[in-house]
């Protein structure tokens, strides 16, 4: 899949889940242990053997930056081609942007200099492993001039604001499309990833950015119903959107089982992340921990039961950390119990607190919260 | 070239026999250590944060892991673009090319890459040291004492004082004397085999040692007593710190069991000077629903259904249920199944260890397999990539190099 190109969306136009990113894109939110979000797809891209990758940020995009540096992590950093940044672009014509026609028009001589045939246009909110190169495949098979990536979803499952449907014929190919919609027919929700020709999206960009139009989904997708082949590609194995906080919860919880862990993390398919030079967990005497997920340099006294721990966390005797997601070198001092908690990074909590939360409800403690 | 204030020189050729079959496919400084790291780690990371940029690592025993490991130095930031590290296995010239005859031999043939950045000083070290040490203070003393060379010592007990190269000095630092494994010691200043050398005293002794035909071509037994002969002025400096020889069976458990203790002055922690190593992007670790771990060093990619007590477990390693792992290190990506009993032993990287296994279980003995002198205190070893068959057990002090596919009262009963 070197003829590919990919363009992953790291702004804010889709959702927000509350105050985990209050000052970070929903792609550098920290997830299973030792990722940000947008490892997943970065790394989909990669394996498929992708090397021209544009990520196009808005705001807050420092921590963003910081993660992804030169590329190196994802095997990007390189001579022709490899990773490129995109943050907010300014000109007479373009006041940086505040929607995606916009933000897809700043990179149009990046778009128009490289070579490769096709584009993938991607979410970064997606958990999700292995599954472009199949996806591409069928763009191939069915000569198609774009392709949507959809997965089924149940009926009865209430969809959140920001969700769009495709409507498919009995050949897969797209009739309608439901943009941002709560209304659920056809259970076909798109995902977020489209494939397409890169010429017929250079096109579709020049001719919105001459008649002022702006939506991105319905210039991608609705206009071009019945004049282009739109193909759709359902995605059957395990993948995950994260669209809100409850999402963003039970993606970490769904790691706690091993089916899940064997297709997310597999040594064929490596997911890639920034490399840190942490030191190896330490569990120490009264160390009790239960099916757990434990990322390194962490410091273990206490009892861990059901929860996700990320790097340099420490958890002093006596605690009992349940059903919670504690982000990096947040530390719980001694004699504390955390249920349905969710602790951004370099929190402190002090001795002998309780924080209960529900399942469906968690706390979120924000970033660099002390608890006294 | 650019010119090089000092640049290091990694000696990294040893067989490392002492440490069997761990090291039959590898050379020493690449044997694994600590849950993440591998020895050289310890050296590289010491150059990188004491700003020596130029770093020649010399190989000649199975060096291919070790140059894979190594690579172009990123991991250690000396992927620098004028300098770098550089693996220097032997070569041959126009007109002979040879092994490593000794340590200093191995600079010897080397001389023209020194020569290639003009170095003020050269720093020798050796490659299979666990230990935290700032370079450039040393430097700053070899400078300071107008020295020639400068030796990095550690205060040893009395008792193995002999097993060390042993230094007298004066209060000024100033060596008197120099044994090498000394039958009556003198002090307990041991010689580190650390070594800033001035590089043009440096270049004329390895010349005439080259030319000397009773020479062994060692550092500590030609060069330095041949430098000391000559008045010229040789420094002690002393070291104070966490510093272990990794080069036994039993030395390689008690540092990585170092490791886990408290108390001990060596601390893998520390943001000023962490140790830096090779590493891929795994997923954490996972413990599970009837796993069970205390006071372990545990890495990426583990997955534990099992007890595990007091040990050390690389990346990728899997403990099956009901099994117990106890005062042992486990290296990468090998599996336990259930039921396994494993008591103080060292693993090698991805072994096979098949259900109902037994290691160094109390009262099991295999004298077919015990290897005392490699195996002391009671340690049993797994070489890598050894597959053990269901039912089989090891006794204590055993050294066990190839698979054993299957148990003997099996065999029997067949």
């Amino acid at each position: 899949m070197k003829d590919v190109l990919g363009i992953v969306f790291a702004d804010e136009h889709t959702t927000k889940i509350g105050e985990l990113t209050n000052r970070r894109p929903l792609a550098a939110i920290p997830v299973a242990g030792r990722y940000r979000l947008i490892d997943f797809i970065l790394s989909d891209m990669v394996n498929s053997g992708m090397i021209n990758i544009a990520v196009v940020t808005q705001n807050n995009y420092h921590s963003l930056m910081d993660h992804l540096g030169s590329g190196k992590a994802w095997n990007l950093s390189r001579k022709k081609y490899g990773l490129y940044l995109f943050p907010p672009y300014a000109s007479a014509d373009n006041i940086g942007h505040d929607n995606r026609i916009d933000s897809l028009y700043s990179l149009l001589s990046y778009l128009k200099h490289s070579t490769q045939q096709y584009v993938i246009l991607s979410e970064s909110n997606l958990v999700v492993n292995a599954t472009l190169r199949n996806a591409f495949k069928h763009h191939l098979k069915t000569n198609a001039d774009i392709t949507v990536l959809y997965e089924t979803v149940d009926k009865n499952e209430v969809a959140t604001e920001r969700d769009s449907f495709i409507y498919t014929n009995e050949k897969n190919e797209v009739i309608d499309i439901e943009i941002n919609t709560n209304y659920n027919e056809s259970c076909k929700r798109c995902i977020g990833v489209y494939i397409i020709d890169r010429n017929q999206l250079i096109h579709i960009i020049e001719n919105c950015h001459a008649r002022g139009k702006t939506g991105y989904l319905m210039n991608l997708i609705s206009r071009n119903i019945g004049r282009l082949n739109i193909q759709s590609y359902p995605i059957h194995v395990y993948m995950r959107r994260i669209a809100t906080i409850q999402d963003f919860y039970q993606v970490n919880m769904d790691i706690l089982d091993a089916k899940v862990r064997e297709r997310l993390f597999n040594n064929e398919h490596t997911i890639y992340t920034k490399i840190k030079d942490t030191i190896p967990t330490a569990y120490l005497e009264n160390a009790r921990v239960k099916n757990s997920f434990i990322a390194d340099g962490c410091e273990i006294d206490g009892v861990v039961e059901n929860s996700i721990i990320f790097r340099g966390v420490k958890i002093k005797k006596g605690t009992l950390i349940k059903n919670s997601i504690i982000m990096q070198q947040t530390e719980v001092e001694q004699n504390c119990v955390l249920e349905n908690v969710i602790a951004d990074k370099l929190v402190f909590i002090h001795e002998g607190k309780t924080l209960i939360g529900t399942q469906d409800f968690p706390i979120i403690i924000p970033k660099e919260k002390v608890i006294l | 070239m650019y010119k090089k204030e000092c640049i290091a020189m990694i000696l990294a050729g040893g067989q490392g026999s002492r440490l069997g079959s761990l090291t039959k496919k590898i050379a020493k400084p690449a044997v694994p250590f600590g849950a993440k790291y591998r020895i050289i780690d310890f050296t590289l990371s010491n150059c990188s944060h004491s700003g020596i940029t130029t770093v020649g690592v010399l190989t000649q025993y199975q060096p291919l892991e070790l140059n894979t490991y190594i690579g172009n130095g990123r991991p250690w930031d000396l992927d620098v673009s004028n300098g770098g590290v550089f693996v220097l296995p032997p070569y041959m010239g126009a007109e002979k090319g040879e092994w490593y005859k000794g340590t200093a031999n191995a600079i010897y043939q080397n001389m023209d890459f020194i020569s290639g950045f003009d170095p003020q000083y050269v720093l020798i070290l050796s490659g299979d040291h666990i230990y935290k040490m700032d370079y450039s203070k040393m430097l700053r003393y070899h400078i300071e004492k107008n020295a020639d060379v400068t030796i990095s010592t550690i205060t040893v007990p009395m008792q193995e004082a002999s097993r060390f190269g042993i230094l007298t000095y004066d209060e000024t630092g100033k060596v008197l004397q120099f044994d090498e494994k000394p039958a009556n010691p003198k002090s307990n200043q041991a010689s580190m085999g650390i070594y800033i050398f001035n590089w043009n005293v440096l270049k004329e002794e390895l010349i005439l040692d080259e030319n000397n035909l009773n020479s062994s071509h060692d550092f500590g037994k030609d060069i330095i007593p041949n430098i000391l002969k000559k008045k010229k002025h040789l420094y002690g400096y002393p070291f104070k710190g966490y510093w272990k020889d990794v080069g036994t069976i039993a030395s390689l458990w008690e540092a990585n069991m170092d490791l886990i203790e408290k108390g001990t002055d060596f601390n893998l922690d520390d943001p000023n000077w962490p140790i830096m190593a090779r590493s891929s992007a795994l997923p954490p670790h996972y413990i599970g629903k009837n796993g069970s771990i205390n006071q372990s060093l545990v890495t990426e990619g583990c997955e534990i259904e099992g007890t595990v007590e007091h040990s050390i477990l690389f990346s990728g390693v899997k403990v099956g249920k009901g099994s117990k792992v106890i005062d042992s290190i486990i290296m990468n990506n090998t599996v336990i199944k259930d039921n396994v009993y494993i008591n103080k032993a060292i693993i090698g990287n991805d072994c096979l260890i098949e259900k109902n296994v037994s290691i160094n279980q109390k009262g099991v003995e295999t004298p077919e397999y015990e290897a005392k002198k490699i195996c002391s205190n009671d340690i049993s070893l797994i070489a890598p990539n050894v597959q053990l068959a269901k039912n089989v057990k090891i006794g204590k002090m055993s050294m066990v190099t190839t698979s054993i596919l299957q148990d003997k009262k099996e065999e029997q009963h067949s």
